[in-house]
């Protein structure tokens, strides 16, 4: 076959005499150079390390952990509900043992308190 | 032929019957590399045996000692295994390899600083083929590494991914990071020096012969 430099296919007399010049000998040994130093690495290179598996699952897990802790104080805000603060009333107030703690659950409300609460505590003193 | 086309023949596709035998290669080939990144050694192994004649080929065209291009092309296949989560599996796996013998070639022909004619006269060491008839094919193997040698780098790479290894253009483009015009003007000039420095030897082998 009559081959040019301008084809723009592969020039097979070409390639065959490049291949052989280039060609190396015995390519299962240098396979199984590369699969020995691919297996020295292999640690590092995959993920057979333990501390790189627990590594990698951290991350999650400590998503995954704080997520739950958000919802449960979620959950237990919406639902399990009232704080102890929330509506003193006049019978609450005037419960209490002490003027010192009444004045106390006064104060800690979020809610002002009503002005009979403020005026029984005074009768109390 | 677009870099999505076919990858070149391997040797063992050479063999294979089938009428589609590229794209069921680049399949097979996708599925080995993702089972290789997955951790899987032996799917990486026979990517290693598919392509480690072909990685010689390409690394020793870079780097005229053997021994040199045998650890480029070593040191090709771990820095793959390395980053084979980069590799795209809807692309050919040959060239993605061959990219990273090049430039792995490249770099260790870079840190030794060999020039090609110190590796030529290594390569060739010997005294020089005489026209011995017993010694025909290591004289004209020997003349056509010389001249080989003493091409540039790119055009050496440029022709035996071409004509040895059967990659398109377009692929050799985006191997060597070259525009396709560069490609092709790179391999029509290594033809020519290598077709003249063949034919001149030819002569020269006929004359003493007869």
């Amino acid at each position: 076959m009559r081959s040019s430099p301008f084809d723009h296919r592969p020039l097979h007399d070409l390639g065959a005499a490049l291949r052989e010049a280039l060609q190396p000998i015995d390519n299962q040994e240098f396979v199984d150079r590369v699969m020995a130093a691919a297996r020295v690495g292999d640690r590092s290179l995959f993920r057979g390390d333990g501390w790189e598996v627990l590594s990698a699952w951290a991350r999650p897990g400590l998503a995954a952990a704080a997520a739950i802790v958000v919802l449960a104080v979620a959950i237990t805000i919406s639902v399990g509900g009232s704080s102890p603060f929330e509506e003193v009333t006049i019978d609450d107030a005037l419960q209490t043992t002490t003027t010192q703690s009444a004045t106390l659950l006064l104060v800690a409300a979020p809610n002002p308190p009503d002005i009979d609460i403020v005026l029984a505590l005074s009768y109390e003193r | 032929m677009s870099w999505k086309g076919r990858s070149p023949p391997t040797e063992a596709g050479n063999r294979q019957q089938d009428p589609n035998p590229a794209r069921k290669r680049d399949v097979e080939e996708s599925i080995l590399a993702a089972r290789a990144t997955a951790g899987d050694l032996e799917a990486f192994g026979q990517l290693v045996e598919r392509y480690t004649p072909q990685a010689r080929r390409v690394a020793r065209a870079v780097l005229a000692d053997p021994d040199d291009g045998d650890d480029a092309a070593q040191d090709a296949f771990l820095s793959a295994l390395r980053h084979l989560g980069r590799y795209d599996p809807s692309r050919p796996f040959g060239p993605w390899l061959m990219r990273i013998v090049a430039n792995a070639a490249a770099d260790r022909r870079r840190r030794r600083k060999v020039r090609a004619a110190d590796e030529l006269s290594e390569a060739t060491s010997g005294g020089g083929p005489g026209p011995d008839v017993e010694t025909d094919r290591w004289a004209f193997l020997a003349a056509f590494r010389r001249a080989l040698a003493l091409l540039p780098e790119r055009q050496r790479l440029a022709v035996t991914l071409f004509d040895v290894e059967g990659y398109s253009h377009a692929q050799i483009a985006e191997i060597l990071d070259i525009p396709q015009g560069t490609v092709r003007s790179d391999v029509f000039h290594a033809r020519r020096r290598l077709r003249t420095a063949l034919v001149t030897w030819q002569h020269h082998w006929k004359e003493e012969v007869v």
